[in-house]
């Protein structure tokens, strides 16, 4: 396989293959171009063709897609242990993310010491993107050979794979774009550093115009009937193409009140899933009772989309038999009977706890009485005094009168002790006497 | 011969006293029971002390009972020393329980009624340290 030469000479001959490699690599360009006389073939997999999912949204920008280049027909009589090319693209329709080495000179029957795996992503002169490309099997890194080798690279695989992603679109009318995946600079080395004749295949990658709608998109606003001072309210927005779910290119949204805007409620709104928005508004504690408006204008390209919706502001829920539920971070959920639930700052209302009656303690705030369970406020007793205990509990400390067999008991103590008091004075005196006596 | 009846009126007069104090012990323990359950039972506490009322009914209630038999064994000169040392150990068990609402439970029952509380401790141990001395 190999003439007789000597050690020395053959390692030499490695490492300037391998030289060799790494200039071509470095940019020096070696205008070697092996035309079709075998049939191993280096191209690109698969021929790219990319179509949106559907023809009006979303669009293909940002996405991303794999292309791997293979080689093809290998005998491992052609000794194969070094392969290179470059890969042109359009950089104005398409970004690389990564490239990787490939699986077929990886393969541990020919891969014995190792692989050299070298890329760089450049620009040429004339604005085209470039992935340079050089892998190389190891020879043997004491002799500098590869004599230990019974079997070189054969049959077909993948030695490179590129990810790709789309960073532009036409919309229409404009025309598709495409560019080609270009195959140049490629070169084979067998084990002896000779060229092996091969073929090469380059791919195309297309990306259609994106279809924007120009009828009106839809836009609905789900609010509540009615909300209180310092609630924490939800608006829910839906905007959807033809019964689709669309996110918008913009939303904003306002709330009107007495003819006037009352607040822009544009940065409050939060994405939730794909058309679907939330906003979440705290409701002043000095907002005016009365029928509030949300606006809510939506653009998805050129097409736009409006709505409105109205609510109710109380300035009380005193004759609502409202009681609270939880409290998580002084926030507390109220129910309201026929009415649902509805969620409070309580430092917002100035709760306050003013009294309780058994288990149920009831709280002042600027909307109202309110009623909640000692469990929900999470009250425990701190102390007691007498006839009032001292529960400390999440809406702060507060003192509860116990009752009146509290009272009863509280005063018995006092009798009981001066009694005492008086008996063992007594006692004490009777002692003395009888002593004296 | 009048020294000896001085003596025995002496003696009398203790048992009597030691057994006043006995059935006032008694009525302490009473009141102490009485103020510590109304509190254990109460409505807005029953949910964390409610245990510890279940156990301090029978206690209290043996401990009132005792006093009184205590005191009656001593009123009666039935057994005085037998009475005594009834009154003695029961007056202590209540001391201990008082101590431990005034000074050691979570929440503290009893704290706000110190040091004056310990007026309502007294009297039993007294009974119980007369009535050994009247017994000899």
């Amino acid at each position: 396989m190999f003439e007789n030469k000597s050690l020395g000479e053959k390692s030499l001959k490695k490492m300037l293959l391998l030289l060799v490699s790494l200039l071509v690599i470095a940019n020096v360009p070696i205008l070697t171009k092996v035309y079709a006389q075998t049939s191993t073939i280096i191209k690109v997999e698969p021929e790219i063709n990319i179509r949106s999912p559907y023809a009006v949204w979303p669009n293909y920008v940002n996405k991303t897609f794999k292309i791997n280049v293979t080689l093809n027909d290998v005998t491992s009589e052609q000794e194969l242990v070094a392969a290179q090319f470059y890969l042109t693209y359009n950089k104005t329709l398409l970004e690389v993310v990564s490239v990787t080495e490939g699986p077929f000179f990886q393969d541990p029957r020919w891969n014995l010491a190792g692989t050299l795996f070298i890329s760089f992503v450049e620009v040429l002169p004339d604005g085209s993107g470039v992935v340079k490309y050089m892998d190389m099997i190891y020879p043997n890194l004491t002799t500098g050979n590869y004599d230990d080798w019974t079997i070189f690279p054969n049959g077909n695989g993948t030695i490179a794979t590129i990810t790709f992603k789309s960073i532009y679109q036409p919309i229409a009318p404009q025309s598709s774009e495409s560019c080609d995946l270009g195959i140049t600079e490629t070169m084979l080395l067998d084990s002896g550093a000779n060229e092996i004749s091969h073929d090469f295949q380059s791919g195309t990658y297309e990306v259609i115009p994106l279809q924007i709608p120009r009828t009106p998109i839809d836009v609905s606003i789900d609010v509540g009937k009615i909300y209180f001072k310092g609630e924490i309210a939800e608006f829910y927005i839906l905007t959807s193409d033809y019964g689709k779910a669309v996110d918008t290119t913009e939303i904003k949204a306002y709330l009107y009140y007495d003819g006037t805007l009352f607040a822009s409620l544009t940065d409050a709104i939060e994405h939730v899933t794909t058309g679907l928005y939330m906003i979440s508004y705290s409701i002043p504690s000095d907002a005016e009772p009365g029928t509030y408006t949300l606006l809510v204008e939506a653009e998805f390209f050129e097409a736009k989309g409006t709505n409105i919706n109205s609510f109710l502001i109380s300035s009380t829920f005193e004759q609502l038999e409202a009681f609270v539920a939880e409290i998580n971070d002084d926030i507390a959920t109220i129910i309201l009977p026929d009415l649902n639930q509805i969620k409070l700052n309580l430092t917002a209302i100035d709760a306050k706890i003013v009294g309780v009656n058994g288990t149920v303690a009831t709280i002042s705030t600027t909307l109202g009485a309110i009623n909640v369970k000692l469990d929900a406020i999470d009250a425990k007793i701190v102390g007691v005094n007498g006839t009032v205990a001292t529960l400390s509990t999440t809406l702060g400390e507060a003192n509860v009168k116990l009752g009146d067999v509290q009272s009863i008991a509280t005063t018995a103590l006092y009798v009981t002790s001066i009694l005492s008091a008086i008996a063992v004075i007594l006692a004490a005196a009777i002692l003395i006497f009888i002593r004296k006596k | 011969m009048g020294n000896i009846e001085k003596s025995k009126e002496s003696i009398r007069n203790l048992r009597i006293i030691s057994a006043v104090m006995g059935f006032l012990g008694a009525i302490d323990s009473m009141t102490i029971g009485f103020y510590l359950l109304s509190t254990l039972f109460n409505p807005i506490l029953i949910i964390d002390l409610e245990i510890q009322g279940y156990i301090l009914t029978p206690v209290i209630g043996a401990i009132t009972i005792t006093l009184i038999y205590g005191s009656y064994l001593i009123f009666k000169n039935k057994n005085v020393k037998r009475g005594a040392e009834i009154n003695l150990i029961t007056g202590l068990i209540l001391a201990f329980l008082y101590i431990y609402y005034a000074y050691v439970s979570q929440p503290s029952l009893l704290s706000w009624f110190t040091p004056g509380g310990i007026l309502l401790i007294i009297p039993p141990i007294l009974s119980g340290i007369i009535g050994k001395t009247a017994s000899g």
